[in-house]
């Protein structure tokens, strides 16, 4: 049994983290657009918006029901194909190649993470009591007054845990980018495996990063939610 | 409230206990299974041993499924390919040995030798001073690679060297992890920084092939038999061409892990290349599924062979 090639980790643990900065961008930019989606497809479906409410719902089963590799390879490699094939209907010229993958990726994520955080409002709003929305009522004010004034920040409090969990997860789900070539941790992580067949070690450093960012990441998020809770006390 | 959390606490540290007490007995499990197939194993050695003199070693050979032409899965979802041929062919003159095929993907290929999981891998592997060190490699070469291929399309037909495309300027190559051609690519690209881009891949070719035609990288290396033959089954054809070669022919080896059994087979499996090559096997198999023998016949040019 080979031991493990411990002067090589602590070389090229450097190596690796050159990965966190796109496995950061995309769990960041995603948590954020995803958000935004979250929230205007999870109040469609309260109000039942006409159209809006049903595009939603088709979303986020479609979103929901597939696993996020083939959104990703269907995303970055079917989009184009699709682009050529309405190129040659209608005479365009739309060329989407110029797009570094990494903006396929934040579509990509965002869409992912927005259907989960779009059922995780929904919960959260349901659960401020509806005669909080009718007591704004009451005074004068609109829903949408009611909504973002009263309801919403008290959701979004209750949200919070939640939220950070997922995007602790959407750190270590980015990992799935290098398939489409971003070279995030665990892609750095493969590229010096394949250069040096020490598979172990590489994937080891790897590890040793993804775990002090979530951690980094859990403790800001205690710090946040502990801020946001400070009216309870 | 506190009765509450005391209650709590206890069922998690109950379900930690059973967790735990789950993992090791599972461990234990494995370890049973594992003595029991080592004893299974060792029966049926004996037994054929018994009946035919000399005992049948079993060969597991681990291989891709998807780089046609030299290993992919056929229509009946059976192993098929070049490299498997060789393997078959040798299981066939050989009555000491048995082989049987398995595929993953190549991220776990040499880690599955490390593991015990395989004895043997065939993947049109190369030799480098990293993989000697960690693995074991019989005397003989089983075939030649044509050489790495720069796959591009009709606008760059002048890249026929990695010259050429350094002087085009920032142009981006497409590379798969771990291969041979990546490595000889980064290479060229340590003694002459700067001059093109290297993009990443951890799929299989056609990825990256779909990726030169689109447009979003320039150019790829890699094997250019496999390259068109994957551009044909897609429809790309039209667009893909091999413009130039960027190394010679490289030996191709069968890789073992380092261990007793793996020198052992490897000794036997030397013996059978070698009788294959003699009587012009591999030559037929590598015009059945190559349409030429070049790569065998490019092996007399080695010091492996005559």
């Amino acid at each position: 049994m080979r031991g493990l090639d411990w002067d090589f980790m602590l070389e090229n643990l450097l190596t690796i983290a050159k990965g966190i900065s796109y496995t950061m961008e995309i769990a960041v930019v995603s948590i954020i657009f995803g958000g935004v989606l979250g929230l205007v497809t999870a109040l469609a479906r309260m109000y039942r918006t006409p159209v809006l409410s049903q595009i939603s719902s088709v979303y986020i089963a479609i979103i929901r029901g597939t696993p996020l590799m083939v959104q990703i390879l269907v995303v970055y490699y079917g989009i184009p194909r699709f682009l050529q094939w309405v190129n040659a209907e209608y005479g365009t010229n739309m060329d989407i190649n110029s797009i570094p993958a990494i903006y396929f990726m934040y579509f990509c994520f965002s869409l992912y993470i927005g259907s989960y955080l779009s059922e995780l409002l929904r919960g959260c709003i349901a659960s401020v009591d509806s005669g909080q929305l009718e007591a704004c009522y009451s005074i004068g004010m609109t829903t949408a007054q009611g909504m973002t004034r009263v309801v919403l920040p008290q959701a979004l409090v209750s949200a919070l845990p939640n939220f950070g969990n997922n995007f602790i997860g959407l750190i270590k789900d980015a990992s799935l980018a290098f398939t489409v070539s971003i070279p995030e941790i665990l892609g750095q992580a493969k590229i010096l495996a394949g250069r040096t067949s020490k598979f172990l070690e590489a994937y080891l450093d790897a590890a040793i990063i993804y775990f002090i960012i979530c951690f980094i990441s859990q403790q800001i998020l205690r710090i946040l939610e502990k801020k946001s809770r400070r009216h309870e006390r | 409230m506190r009765k509450r959390i005391i209650s709590f606490l206890m069922v998690t540290m109950l379900m930690m206990v059973w967790l735990t007490g789950c993992g090791k007995s599972e461990k234990s499990g494995t370890d049973i299974t594992a003595d029991v197939t080592t004893i299974e194993t060792a029966k049926t050695t004996e037994d054929a041993g018994a009946a035919e003199s000399g005992d049948i070693k079993k060969v597991r050979v681990v291989t891709a499924s998807s780089y046609a032409p030299f290993c992919y899965l056929n229509e009946d979802g059976e192993l098929d390919g070049y490299d498997v041929d060789i393997c078959k062919a040798i299981d066939e003159i050989a009555d000491d040995m048995e082989f049987t095929y398995e595929w993953c993907d190549w991220a776990s290929m040499l880690p599955g030798l490390d593991a015990g999981r395989y004895d043997v891998c065939a993947y049109e592997l190369g030799k480098n001073a990293d993989r000697e060190s960690m693995y074991h490699f019989g005397k003989l070469p089983y075939s030649n690679s044509a050489g790495s291929a720069i796959i591009t399309t009709s606008e760059h037909e002048d890249w026929t060297s990695f010259e050429a495309i350094a002087a085009a300027g920032n142009a981006h190559i497409g590379c798969i992890v771990g291969s041979n051609y990546t490595q000889y690519t980064e290479e060229y690209l340590e003694e002459h920084p700067g001059a093109f881009e290297i993009d990443y891949y951890d799929t299989e070719i056609d990825a990256v092939l779909e990726d030169v035609v689109n447009g979003r990288i320039d150019a790829t290396i890699n094997d250019g038999t496999v390259a068109l033959e994957k551009a044909k089954v897609n429809g790309t054809d039209q667009y893909l061409k091999v413009t130039g070669y960027v190394t010679d022919p490289v030996p191709v080896w069968f890789i073992y892990p380092q261990s007793d059994y793996g020198e052992e087979i490897s000794a036997l499996i030397d013996g059978y290349v070698q009788k294959l090559y003699d009587n012009g096997t591999l030559a037929e198999i590598a015009i059945k599924w190559l349409g030429s023998d070049y790569v065998i016949s490019t092996l007399a040019d080695t010091e492996y062979f005559d």
